[in-house]
């Protein structure tokens, strides 16, 4: 291991070395390149706390601490470009939350050339096709989910308009790569049509992406379909490759702006979470392997005027899941990104229950507008609804808030929040004991300016529902003393808990329990520290439309943010 | 262009999926199942396990962990199958994803799971381990006095390859019962009478084993004794069966982090 990382270390090291060495000399003026970066750090304290469930994993039992860091450092010398990241986990829960991860090393690296019309990168790559429906690499820090290409990249300017690129390698997981080759590219154009004065823009684009599975792979898969005894569901050959191709367009006239995708995948084997299989007593278990082609149609739609804007997105996926090895489970290996179909909301409890992409029968529309009712007042109304291609309900959120600015010292923000969540197929608990979550939450936000640099803001919630743990109530308060500090409190209470759900561990259930947080962040520059006391209720994550279920915290959390 | 040489290339040759053969081996493989009554995946993991003991009958030893995530007894619950020795090992057996995991032969099979919790995979890992280097033979000899309710076992071990002190052999004696009839959710609902098999109540030993302190060499055949009581079952209670207990030993080492498990045993209290 020591090996692995000093190799890496090297490798990097000669990456900086040769441009540094090539450089007149170390500045950040302009002849002398650019030097920058960042730097992001979590150390978590955990504090033992039975009544919640924050027990029984190595943290709270005896490791006490875990901690992550990221460095990273990039410099651009005229057509030059190199980066790398340094990554630390010391006893992290980052990428188990019910275990412990320790291993540092680099991350990250990249060089990237540009040689006129050909600019070509090599190391992890960053990168997608359209909407990422059948490629994104992308990194997810709050889930320790990178999925970063290493490989290399050409990609090529055929005139001011056109660029066709290219790219293979290995996925990253943590400091390795899976053994799969994955190998793609796509042309993406831009033209315009109609008048000077009224021009039809469209920014056209087509992709397309294989996976080459690795020896081990298969050999998994055979070994795992060779049980299959009903010849139904006998699959009796597989194939090394998959192939996924996507066509997408940007129209834009005036106001108006469309983005429509559609993308294929060829027939490949995945792991179908609801197929049964039959077992030799004749039983039918859920979980198969399937071989089956797959589409995906997306859609957005967004027409802004002078006091109202408008956007729905639509979106259909049918078998498309798309792993760089199949025999992956949650959010190992995943290639893709399929766009999230609900409001991204921040407030405590209107994010507690958030669904989670589903890549095999999912149809979906969302509605958003935003309005200004009068110069003071202004207001945004959203509608999402998520299905299965069955017809089952998965998700239905109305939103709806208005914002009043009384002056410049006070603002408020009130509304409402109704859900309704399928909590048995997004969390995976039995559907005839899980009724979907039917909430009501009511909100508020103000904030008030004190002075310049003085101001309070107060948030209020209330979710009332009889389903999971009942009914909560959330209050904050953030006093902010420009420009260094900002000091908050809030608490979270089970204000009517559910006193039947056998989905919740006996020793936890229907208890009446206060969450409280409290802490400061101090910022100085590019330089940000927080440090927390943090109760949390055990929860749903997500983070770019990829979720999981994270147990419940307790304990203190100090942060540093840097940008250099 | 890109696209013309992925059309040029997309026919290739498939590999078949042959239908499952017969394994014959000396080796007898330990499969720990981490499992919880309140698990609503779980079920599947157990079916596809009757299904590997169906396919490996002898060869294949399984147990079934009620630790601790999603272990807890259901409201319909009767008994509770947590222990603290059971918890102990469910993180010993760390990591793994999710529940239904299965642990076979404690090898990390895959890079972040000890306890691989995709049970498709899980008749692959059996049938690689049955196909692995045997290196001992192990058998079990009990004798159980109805009146004390005790379990004489002696663990008869013949190597075929010598042992040396720094291997750290140990064996763990568990204490395993079946045919309990209690609660189990499903991917549907809480299954009041589901019989639960292989689960493991007790230790005879340290819940990390016992080490064997000795060099074992080549076909010279060793002796190890112990002994286990049944506790009584508490009024009302049909647990602690002995007609539905089973021992399970295991030798495995246990250096350098290293788990790995060379060969295990089972057998019935009363035949």
């Amino acid at each position: 291991m020591l090996g692995k990382i000093l190799s890496k270390l090297c490798t990097a090291i000669l990456f900086f070395s040769c441009f540094f060495v090539s450089a007149p000399s170390f500045t950040f003026a302009q002849d002398g390149g650019s030097f920058f970066g960042a730097f992001n750090s979590n150390a978590n304290f955990f504090i033992r706390d039975e009544n919640i469930g924050a027990v029984d994993i190595p943290q709270y039992d005896n490791q006490k601490f875990g901690a992550d860091a990221w460095l990273n450092l990039n410099y651009n010398y005229k057509k030059v470009k190199v980066g790398m990241r340094y990554d630390l986990f010391n006893n992290s829960n980052l990428f188990d939350p019910n275990g412990s991860y320790t291993d540092q090393g680099i991350g990250m690296y990249f060089a990237e050339l540009d040689l006129g019309k050909l600019d070509l990168r090599v190391g992890h790559i960053y990168d997608q096709i359209g909407s990422g429906i059948i490629f994104r690499a992308y990194e997810l820090r709050p889930l320790l989910f990178d999925n970063a290409l290493f490989g290399a990249r050409l990609r090529y300017r055929i005139n001011d308009n056109w660029t066709i690129k290219g790219f293979t390698g290995k996925q990253k997981f943590l400091f390795d790569t899976f053994d799969a080759v994955i190998k793609g590219g796509s042309v993406d154009g831009y033209v315009q049509l109609g008048s000077e004065e009224n021009p039809i823009n469209l920014i056209p684009g087509f992709g397309v992406v294989s996976r080459t599975n690795s020896d081990e792979t298969i050999q998994k898969l055979v070994s795992a379909l060779q049980s299959y005894i009903e010849p139904s569901e006998r699959i009796e050959a597989i194939a090394f490759n998959n192939y996924l191709f996507s066509a997408y367009n940007t129209l834009t006239y005036g106001n108006f702006s469309w983005y429509a995708e559609a993308a294929y995948k060829s027939p490949d084997v995945f792991l179908d979470p609801f197929a049964t299989v039959t077992t030799f007593t004749g039983a039918k278990v859920p979980g198969r392997y399937v071989r089956e082609s797959g589409t995906v149609l997306y859609t957005t739609f967004s027409y802004a005027v002078k006091k109202i804007g408008i956007t729905i997105e639509a979106k259909r996926t049918e078998h498309f899941n798309f792993r760089t090895d199949q025999t992956l489970l949650l959010t190992r290996g995943i290639v893709n990104f399929l766009p999230p179909m609900m409001r991204q909301n921040t407030y405590r409890l209107t994010s507690r229950y958030s669904p989670a992409t589903q890549d095999v029968s999912e149809q979906a529309i969302q509605v958003d507008l935003r309005y200004n009712l009068a110069k003071k007042l202004s207001g945004l109304t959203n509608f999402s609804y998520i299905e299965t291609l069955e017809g089952e309900t998965l998700y239905r959120e109305i939103y709806s808030q208005l914002q009043y600015k009384y002056n410049r010292k006070l603002k408020m923000t009130a509304g409402v929040q109704l859900q309704r969540y399928n909590q048995a197929i997004y969390e995976g608990k039995p559907a005839n004991v899980t009724p979907d979550v039917q909430t009501i939450t009511p909100f508020m936000d103000v904030l008030y300016k004190f002075t310049r640099k003085k101001s309070l803001r107060v948030e209020a919630q209330y979710m009332s529902t009889e389903q999971d743990y009942g009914s909560w109530v959330f209050a904050l308060a953030e006093l902010g003393l420009a420009p260094h500090w900002q000091f908050e409190v809030s608490g979270m209470y089970n204000v009517i808990p559910n006193t039947d759900n056998p989905n919740i561990a006996a020793e936890v259930r229907g208890k009446q329990i206060f969450y409280p947080t409290f802490g400061g962040v101090y910022s100085e520059g590019a330089n940000r520290y927080s440090l927390r006391y943090v109760k949390q209720v055990e929860g749903v994550v997500c983070s770019g439309g990829v979720c999981r279920l994270e147990p419940a915290f307790s304990g203190v959390k100090f942060e540093v943010t840097s940008t250099f | 262009m890109t696209l013309v040489f992925f059309f040029i290339s997309c026919k290739e040759v498939l590999v078949p999926v042959p239908e499952q053969g017969e394994t014959i081996s000396p080796r007898v493989v330990l499969l720990e199942e981490l499992t919880g009554v309140s698990c609503p995946n779980c079920p599947t993991g157990t079916e596809k396990i009757k299904e590997l003991k169906n396919t490996y009958g002898d060869n294949l030893v399984v147990v079934a962990i009620h630790g601790d995530f999603l272990s807890w007894p259901t409201p319909e619950s009767k008994y509770d199958f947590r222990f603290p020795e059971a918890k102990q090992l469910e993180n010993y057996l760390k990591p793994w994803l999710g529940k239904p995991a299965a642990s076979v032969n404690r090898i990390q099979h895959v890079e972040d799971e000890l306890s691989v919790s995709n049970p498709q995979l899980w008749n692959g890992y059996v049938k690689d381990e049955l196909e692995s280097e045997h290196r001992v033979n192990l058998d079990l000899d009990l004798e159980y006095n109805e009146d004390t309710r005790e379990v004489s076992i002696k663990a008869i071990v013949l190597p075929v390859s010598d042992f040396g002190l720094e291997e750290e052999v140990r064996m763990t004696v568990m204490v395993l019962e079946s045919e309990i009839e209690d609660a189990q959710e499903d991917p549907t609902s809480i299954i009041e009478e589901y019989t639960h098999d292989h689960v493991l109540r007790d230790f005879a030993t340290d819940w990390n084993g016992k080490p064997l302190n000795v060099e074992l060499f080549d076909n010279v055949e060793k002796t190890f004794t112990y002994s286990y009581t049944i506790p009584m079952p508490e009024e009302g209670e049909t647990l602690w069966n002995p007609a539905h207990m089973e021992i399970v030993a295991f030798l495995h080492s246990n250096i350098n982090g290293e788990k790995t498990v060379f060969q295990a045993a089972e057998a019935k209290i009363i035949e």
